[in-house]
């Protein structure tokens, strides 16, 4: 039973899985970015991130709002120094309201399975280049509709790394290959996401230097293609955001921790489809 | 009277110890941060006879305090930083240690033998 029946909820379904893409499986030093930096052959690394989004619009005077909080638990392994695999497991909640009517929605959301090859390598002293595409897919376990889309989905992308001991700079193009489940298909997407760190403290690095604070610039250009329902192209979804997300990052041998706040500066969606106001992104990554 | 004599005793014992250490300053190309290192120090401290590790990020060198016993080539520390993701350089290898609160002995490291350094330049 749908306890907003006076709206579409194909419009709240594109936010919540624009929203999921928006923040896509991460790893290493970027906060919302992936990396191209190294997984040790043989080595875990955990890493449990919260990212909590809201969006919010008034539509034909009634209020629109949805909280979407998700946490997720990511695995990476080295399979060897240059072949990484990652699997990401989130829960997910979320709360919409439409005027006085509400509902909510809790549990598993979709898992993501990828791999990523590191292809190209140049080493110098304290510093590293790298780039390495990767795939992978996403696979319906969460519920459809609600804490997933119900499809078998496809991912791709190519990360380059420029790294030094001073500054580090991640920049990923990624599509999205989304297909039909239960009349649904939630459009294809284009993204470009690029990082900026830079060492904040210590000031100088010596030998017992044991932690550095980074200071995080990220943004994320995102093109989404209409979804289909029933065959049929809905007007009120896709569309182009851009996203700025400062933060900061603590990273020490062990663990790295980062607070980050993403944030809109271009919502151009399409139609009346529900514009994310901002996200609130943290996570702590543990290497085993 | 004891106490003095067990102390001197810990002194010589603690003397002899350093005498027997060695360190080997290794430098690796590609690590940019302490999170990356720490997989690398981890398979450093695994090793047998191995001490104490620590790196500095900015010279991209990895300094390790062993026994004397402990001997490392450059096939094998190749293949370690390898499998860590990093480049493996060269490595050089003084007596005593100056790290982890080991300290070097000046006049040991004025008789390390020439061909125990093995400088930057000679590999790669």
């Amino acid at each position: 039973m749908n306890p907003c029946p006076s709206y579409d909820p194909t419009k709240f379904r594109f936010t919540w899985l624009a929203l999921c893409l928006a923040a896509p499986v991460s790893w290493a030093a970027p906060i919302a970015t992936n990396t191209a930096l190294p997984v040790s052959a043989g080595e875990v690394i955990v890493r449990e991130q919260m990212i909590m989004t809201r969006s919010s619009d008034t539509l034909g005077g009634l209020s629109r709002q949805v909280d979407r909080f998700e946490a997720r638990t990511v695995l990476g392994y080295g399979l060897t120094s240059r072949l990484a695999i990652f699997g990401m497991l989130p829960l997910v909640s979320v709360d919409r309201t439409f005027g006085a009517a509400s509902t909510s929605d809790s549990g598993l959301g979709d898992a993501a399975l990828f791999a990523r090859y590191e292809v190209f390598r140049s080493d110098k002293p304290g510093r590293t280049i790298r780039i390495a595409p990767f795939a992978g897919l996403r696979v319906p376990t969460g519920r459809d509709g609600r804490t997933g889309d119900g499809s078998v989905d496809f991912f791709g992308g190519l990360i380059a790394t420029l790294a030094s001991t001073q500054w580090v700079l991640d920049s990923q193009l990624r599509y999205d290959l989304n297909r039909e489940a239960d009349g649904f298909e939630r459009g294809d997407s284009s993204r470009f996401e690029t990082s900026f760190q830079y060492r904040l403290s210590p000031g100088t690095v010596a030998q017992d230097t044991n932690a550095f604070v980074y200071g995080v610039l990220e943004i994320s250009a995102n093109y989404y293609e209409r979804n289909r329902v029933n065959g049929v192209t809905d007007p009120n979804s896709g569309g182009f955001q851009l996203y700025l997300t400062p933060g900061l990052q603590y990273a020490t041998r062990r663990w790295i921790a980062d607070l980050g706040v993403k944030v809109p500066i271009v919502n151009d969606l399409n139609g009346t489809a529900l514009e994310p106001d901002y996200s609130i992104l943290t996570s702590i990554r543990i290497n085993f | 009277m004891k106490s003095t004599i067990l102390l001197l005793a810990a002194l010589a014992l603690t003397g002899a110890a350093l005498a027997d250490d060695v360190q080997y300053d290794i430098r690796v190309d590609g690590i940019t941060c302490p999170f990356c290192v720490a997989t690398s120090e981890r398979a450093l401290k695994k090793i047998d006879g191995v001490h104490a590790v620590g790196s500095n990020l900015e010279t991209g060198t990895i300094f390790v305090c062993a026994d004397s016993q402990v001997t490392f080539t450059d096939t094998q520390l190749e293949q370690l930083f390898l499998d860590k993701g990093f480049t493996y350089r060269s490595f050089q290898k003084t007596s005593g240690c100056s790290i982890a609160g080991h300290e070097h002995d000046e006049d040991e490291l004025r008789d390390v033998p020439e061909d125990h350094a093995h400088h930057p330049d000679t590999k790669k």
